[in-house]
């Protein structure tokens, strides 16, 4: 009964995503545009690294390889998190405001499936190229090699830490049912917290790392699975937390959602 | 006595554009708290990495913990004029392209470039008073702040650093009267500034074949100039020839804006309005 049914959403998926995509290739250069706004956003922190790797051994105990590959897991996420999961940030504006959750709502399908497949972020591809650049090259550069099962383990960990940034981000634009949020600025300080992730939480006071593993746990989305990878064994409990942090945020997520949708009203337009 | 008179009556018009962008600013209380968030929390990042990278007193290319600790926050501040001058003369020109609204402007009877720069000064106005005064407070009794070394001459840098940033996003918002879509450029220019402004990482550290490039490029004159005032690394000749050298770019880059707005003009082509 779920092979079914996974076909049927998936296959709507490569749907929408073709016509998406013939719509997008009208305008070639936004596509571009798209690439060097992502590129342009995400660049520096990794020029940064690369920089200051120049003139010191190591950062708190971890080396020029170990920075790159928590930097690269937490980039490779991000881009997965804004490909296939940044219109759920358009909520507040184009589909509660604008009147276009109306529409969505008279499909047949369920509606966060629906908004989640409406757009997919070409221009993360710019950085998640970066993101899986940095993690190849801190792999060679570590002198890594993982095995076949390694390698599912290493996705379904990858899959897991965009997990749970959506969900973040799902619990944060599903208050907007309750209040009016026509910029979607809700998520927008977690954008930038998550420039947090981007390096070991070690760095961080106590009480900040409390605050990145537990209650936005962000920490997980890059700094603790990576370690599985590092050789470092202090982490391993937290590197079986991981799915089921994901689990639980998006179930949270999803639980607000559903609250949400059934308190919405239609702005009437 | 009669050039000043009407010098002044001229000056206190555009000071009205500033206005009108100061006010304008003010009326949104809920964003302007969250974009406070923001950059105090890409400051307190930065801040965390400085400690972890020059912990026990390491020091890279003369620079230690406690001159980054001011570092980051003076340059966190910055990015809120970096990013004002972007957003109000690169996006508001070609905004202003698009919708047509340019061409109600160049009909009145004052300058285009001079109109497009008090309005961004009146922004910056009060992106120092209330975003960067907040942030430099907080960062003061949280964590601690070194004064400038000479105030005055680093107010007069920083002004000169200003310019040349608005004078790169004014020329900036001129390619979208050619190429349309310039969303791309700016993107570009704003990350650039960002890396080689010196706001992320002080210049001494790149690479030093970068670092000579950097020299003949006007990109360190915006921010790496006055901060280097500020931290008083500079002898008295040292600032008097850097000051120099500042108001140089910024008067070339102010006229190459008005000579390529004329050109531009010339064979403008707008849409509706």
């Amino acid at each position: 009964m779920l092979m079914p049914r996974i076909f049927f959403y998936g296959k709507i998926y490569l749907r929408y995503f073709g016509q998406y995509f013939k719509g997008r290739l009208a305008y070639r250069s936004d596509i571009l545009i798209q690439m060097v706004f992502a590129l342009s956003t995400q660049i520096t922190s990794l020029v940064f690294i690369l920089i200051i790797f120049n003139h010191i051994p190591d950062i708190n105990g971890w080396n020029y390889g170990e920075i790159l590959f928590i930097y690269g897991f937490a980039q490779t996420s991000i881009a997965l998190f804004s490909m296939f999961f940044s219109n759920l940030i358009q909520l507040g504006r184009f589909y509660i405001l604008d009147g276009n959750f109306d529409r969505v709502l008279l499909r047949p399908l369920p509606p966060l499936f629906q908004i989640i497949i409406e757009r997919l972020d070409i221009g993360s591809f710019s950085t998640l190229a970066m993101g899986v650049g940095a993690l190849l090259y801190a792999a060679a550069k570590l002198n890594m090699s993982l095995s076949v099962v390694e390698y599912f383990v290493f996705l379904g960990l990858v899959l897991s830490a965009t997990l749970i940034f959506a969900g973040l981000v799902l619990i944060l634009v599903s208050l907007t049912f309750w209040i009016k949020d026509p910029t979607g600025a809700l998520a927008w300080p977690l954008m930038t917290v998550r420039e947090f992730a981007k390096y070991p939480i070690t760095i961080y006071s106590p009480a900040l790392q409390v605050f990145l593993s537990w209650i936005l746990p962000l920490a997980f989305t890059s700094f603790y699975p990576a370690t599985l990878f590092l050789g470092r064994q202090d982490y391993i409990l937290f590197v079986y937390l991981t799915p089921v942090i994901a689990l639980l945020t998006w179930g949270i997520g999803t639980l607000i959602w559903n609250l949400g949708v059934r308190r919405y009203e239609s702005s009437g337009s | 006595m009669g050039h000043f008179r009407k010098f002044w009556t001229r000056f206190r018009i555009y000071t009205r554009f500033s206005k009108i962008r100061f006010i304008d600013r003010l009326s949104y209380r809920a964003h302007f708290f969250l974009v406070l968030t923001e950059y105090l929390l890409i400051i307190i990042v930065n801040y965390f990495l400085w400690k972890a990278i020059l912990a026990d007193g390491r020091t890279i290319r003369g620079y230690a913990l406690e001159d980054m600790v001011t570092y980051v926050a003076i340059a966190g501040v910055f990015r809120f004029i970096i990013n004002e001058l972007s957003g109000g003369i690169s996006r508001e020109m070609s905004g202003q392209y698009h919708s047509g609204e340019l061409i109600m402007n160049l009909l009145k009877p004052v300058g285009y470039q001079l109109y497009i720069y008090f309005r961004a000064f009146g922004g910056i106005l009060f992106q120092l008073l209330f975003r960067g005064a907040t942030v430099l407070t907080i960062w003061a009794l949280l964590v601690g702040l070194t004064p400038p070394d000479s105030p005055a001459t680093f107010i007069v840098s920083l002004a000169l650093g200003v310019l040349i940033y608005a004078g790169i996003a004014f020329l900036v918002g001129l390619t979208t009267f050619h190429i349309e879509n310039n969303a791309g450029v700016l993107f570009a220019t704003t990350a650039s500034i960002e890396l080689l402004s010196g706001t992320l990482i002080p210049l001494a550290m790149f690479p030093n074949w970068v670092a000579s490039i950097l020299d003949y490029l006007p990109f360190k004159m915006i921010f790496y100039i006055p901060m280097q005032i500020y931290l008083g690394r500079l002898g008295v000749e040292e600032t008097v020839s850097a000051l120099i050298v500042q108001a140089l770019w910024a008067a070339t880059l102010s006229t190459a804006g008005f000579f390529f707005f004329k050109t531009s003009v010339r064979k403008l082509t707008i849409q509706g309005g």
